[in-house]
């Protein structure tokens, strides 16, 4: 691994910020397409408002689609006008924003037309003062993640030189399993040096995601009850109310819950709320300690799988007084698929700290609720004073990451009044009301980090790996179940029944 | 600054109809300016109160009963009530959101819930699970209140019993009392309570009353016979009775064993017996008799009497209702170690708000209460196992 340190500015001492963006092209391969329109270009309208981009920047969209410079900037202003989180569009800051907005028709597997690229990244350089350096970002579909970086090195775009940088973003999925990701890694660190690859995940990019290191490492009261001593049980809740809209049943065929959502934001989640202190805060310092999370996630056998992980599928139903399709009854779903739409699985980390401890994982589509949790539930007190066995539970911390971004504590309280009644209580904090300010999109904050060369929170090779690793080996497991391990639960339901069988006794799953 | 008429209209308990799938959404755009012009001084000061979700099933004739009854309820005990009207007459799905607001103390602000009504005819029941479910509010506790007198339909309470925190019915004015409870339990509505339980919280302190202070443990072991009786009625107003009597033979630590044939009865004006079972004691076999007396006050299933025996110490210990002072219990021993009674203690019947109050401010799980219910069920033949 690249240790790096960058020289500290003592001038940016007290600015909150170890540096600023330089210049820089923003390169967007897949500038068509529905992450571009609906965040990427969002968030770099929303940086630039902010005068976070540095005055030498350009963007330049990048795709198949043959198009003029101005049909592609007047399609990015509907979706900036449509999908920017600042409302309505400010057009002073779009005129300057879009005058540095270019395109670049592309076929991605045509080497001329990479040639044709970097003539246009040279004048883009001349004309703009880019200074030849260049940020790839492909957001494509997962088949070009090697072949586009292959292309670019042959025309020699991703070289770096008399302090000129390269880097390249990629989107998830990175691969399919342990063996495809290992493969891609492999090509791609053929091609460039771990630090010029950022592998987003977007979730990392959420406030309140960013906040458990605050919370934990930054708090004095948190950290030395973070234990297998003081915690019972970790339950980390990623739930959807969608389906297939918006043409996804393709794409989600081929990836499936654990694909799509566990191996990166979940365990990435995970990660985070497991790791130990890191040595320094600093970008490789943190993911070495979450990479060691990982690391002790022991991949779980057939047999294990049989008893920790329940995948299931939804079926027709109601949300909300609406009729929900069945998941085998969207577009582009095949009538007989066994692509798994919910999984809740329990874990445990082979280390010191968490030995014991379960780490319940639940995720799923057409869920009653839009809502991303992770609740820490903390032990009984030793003693048991008050003899009750009717006593609600004592205390859970929960982080909610989405939506009403915060976190509350639950304790117990006396109730008012003569009898000695206890009832849970709980104290609440929100990001909306506590701070007065809104929140940036995840998008905003990576890409604001990528364009300045922090990788803090960008996923590293290692993590990648072993996060495929562990669930390689339940997607292994599960296809060994054939279809009769799958269930089903009705849209609009907490996902199959089968889900409580996970749970050890005296614990369950929480209702969000 | 004007205030919304929508908000206004929305603070002072009017029903605002809206889309089911907006219901989330429409209540976050009128509380965020209702908090606002509060702030500013243009409306009330307010504080926004949860303490559950109450979710409430309820038919549309009872609708304006249970209405007022909840409005009170939101005083006591502000919580986002979900009251659901089942009414033949309606068809699809109709929802409406209103706001309860009420004076906790004179110069503080006002403490406000929220109402979510639901309107729908019996072929669309199926869709209130996937309606309900969305709108739980988490970290606090979810009742489902049954009100219906007749049963849920199938994977109805399956679907939301496996989150709710407790479900309640009141089986003694229950058309179908047997059809309601077993649907219940096997849709996994639990833990199940009844009100019954909470009406009855007097006797159980009355008898209660009649064992302080005992000195000596063994004479609750001498105990072999439990009666009572209740003013006759249906087959749901037999439950205050079974579960007085289940929750006092737990007490003493009875087993339930057998059912007893009822042989012919010997006519009495006063009584008829209508069940007897058998337990298995501590020491020995023990019997409960349950046993009704004609309405005497309009009030079938109304409690009337406790008997305690222990035929081996030539005692009893008896609860009773006296026909002149119905508002109070007589507190009665005969046994030579107990010289400080009879007693008289307070016992008038609690008001409908008081029960409910009770019923939800109490803990969810209550392993006493539930243990009750289930060898009540067994003793009015409702369930064929205890439990």
């Amino acid at each position: 691994m690249d240790h790096a340190t960058p020289l500290a500015n003592p001038f940016r001492e007290g600015l909150g910020r170890a540096t600023a963006p330089g210049p820089c092209c923003f390169v967007l391969f897949g500038a068509t397409g529905d992450l571009c329109a609906r965040k990427l270009l969002p968030a770099l309208y929303n940086l630039a408002r902010e005068g976070l981009t540095p005055a030498e920047f350009y963007v330049l969209g990048v795709s198949r689609k043959p198009q003029s410079d101005l049909q592609w900037r007047t399609a990015m202003q509907q979706a900036v006008a449509k999908y920017s989180r600042h409302q309505p569009l400010d057009p002073a800051v779009w005129e300057a924003f879009a005058q540095r907005l270019g395109y670049q028709a592309c076929e991605f597997g045509n080497p001329a037309q990479y040639a044709d690229l970097r003539v246009r990244l040279d004048d883009i350089d001349r004309r703009w003062g880019t200074a030849g350096n260049r940020l790839f970002y492909l957001a494509v579909a997962p088949e070009f993640f090697a072949s586009i970086p292959s292309q670019l090195g042959a025309v020699g775009l991703l070289g770096e030189s008399g302090g000129r940088w390269t880097r390249v973003v990629v989107e998830k999925p990175f691969g399919t399993d342990l063996t495809s990701a290992e493969a891609l890694s492999t090509h791609l660190r053929g091609l460039l040096r771990e630090r010029q690859i950022y592998r987003i995940d977007h979730y990392l990019g959420k406030e309140t995601v960013q906040n458990i290191l605050t919370l934990r490492f930054g708090n004095a009261i948190f950290e030395p009850l973070w234990d297998r001593r003081y915690i019972e049980a970790v339950q980390i809740t990623v739930a959807e109310t969608v389906g297939m809209e918006g043409r996804r049943g393709p794409f989600y065929e081929r990836a499936g819950a654990l694909r799509d959502m566990v191996q990166n934001h979940m365990m990435q989640l995970l990660s985070l709320v497991a790791m130990e202190p890191p040595a320094a805060w600093h970008a490789e310092a943190i993911r070495d300690e979450k990479a060691k999370v990982l690391q002790a996630l022991a991949p779980l056998s057939a047999e294990q799988v049989a008893t920790q992980v329940v995948r299931g599928q939804y079926t027709r139903g109601y949300l909300l007084g609406e009729e929900a399709l069945g998941y085998r009854e969207e577009d582009g779903v095949a009538a007989d698929s066994a692509t798994e739409t919910f999984v809740a699985l329990r874990t445990e980390l082979r280390t010191w700290r968490w030995s014991g401890v379960p780490f319940y994982l639940r995720h799923g589509k057409r869920l009653p609720k839009r809502a991303s949790e992770i609740a820490v539930t903390f032990r009984q007190p030793p003693l048991a004073l008050f003899q009750n066995p009717d006593d609600p539970s004592g205390n859970t911390l929960v982080l909610r990451l989405q939506p009403d971004e915060g976190l509350s504590l639950s304790f117990l309280s006396k109730v008012p009044g003569m009898r000695l009644q206890r009832r849970q209580v709980k104290m609440d904090f929100n990001y909306g009301s506590a701070f007065g300010t809104a929140s940036p999109e995840a998008y905003e904050r990576l890409i604001l980090d990528a364009l300045i060369g922090d990788s803090t929170l960008f996923t590293r090779d290692d993590e990648v790996q072993y996060a495929w690793r562990f669930v390689s080996s339940l997607l292994d497991g599960l296809a060994a179940q054939g279809p009769a391990g799958m269930t089903t639960y009705e849209a609009g339901t907490w996902g199959p029944p089968a889900a409580d069988r996970l749970l050890l006794a005296d614990h369950a799953w929480r209702r969000l | 600054m004007t205030v919304d008429a929508d908000v206004r209209e929305f603070l002072e308990g009017a029903a605002l109809a809206v889309p089911p799938p907006a219901i989330e959404a429409t209540l976050a755009a009128l509380w965020r300016p209702a908090a606002e012009e509060a702030q500013s001084g243009d409306l009330p000061a307010f504080t926004r109160v949860s303490l559950g979700t109450e979710v409430v099933v309820t038919s549309a004739v009872r609708a304006a009963v249970v209405g007022s009854l909840w409005n009170q309820v939101s005083a006591e005990h502000p919580s986002r009530a979900i009251l659901v009207l089942v009414d033949p007459a309606a068809g699809s799905l109709q929802a409406a959101v209103s706001a309860a607001c009420h004076l906790a103390a004179p110069g503080q602000p006002q403490v406000c819930s929220e109402r979510i009504q639901l309107r729908c005819g019996p072929a669309a029941l199926p869709q209130l699970p996937g309606t309900i479910l969305p709108l739980l509010e988490p970290d606090v506790p979810a009742t489902l209140w049954w009100d219906l007198p007749t049963a849920p339909p199938p994977g109805f309470g399956a679907k939301l019993g496996r989150v709710l925190d407790r479900c309640l019915t009141d089986l003694t004015y229950a058309a179908e009392p047997a059809a309601v409870y077993q649907a219940l339990r096997s849709e996994e509505c639990e833990p199940l309570g009844d009100l019954a339980w909470f009406r009855a919280a007097k006797w159980r302190e009355g008898t209660a009353r009649l064992f302080d202070g005992l000195a000596d443990a063994a004479t609750l072991q001498q105990i072999e016979r439990l009666e009572v009786v209740s003013a006759a009625g249906g087959p749901g107003e037999l439950l205050p009775a079974a579960l007085l009597a289940a929750w006092a033979a737990g007490r003493l630590g009875w087993q339930p064993a057998a059912t007893e044939e009822l042989g012919p009865q010997v006519p009495d004006a006063d009584q008829t017996v209508v069940s007897r079972t058998r337990w298995q004691r501590p020491g020995g076999a023990g019997r409960v008799t349950l046993a009704t007396v004609p309405v005497a006050d309009g009030r079938p299933g109304r409690l009337q009497r406790l008997t305690l025996e222990a035929p081996v110490a030539d005692a009893s210990w008896q609860l009773e209702r006296l026909h002149d002072r119905p508002r109070e219990l007589r507190v009665e021993a005969h046994h030579a170690a107990w010289c400080r009674l009879p007693s008289r203690m307070p016992a008038s019947r609690p008001e409908p708000l008081e029960v409910l109050l009770h019923a939800l401010s109490s803990p969810p799980v209550n392993q006493t209460r539930d243990a009750a219910l289930r060898q009540a069920a067994w003793i009015l033949g409702w369930d064929g196992a205890p439990g």
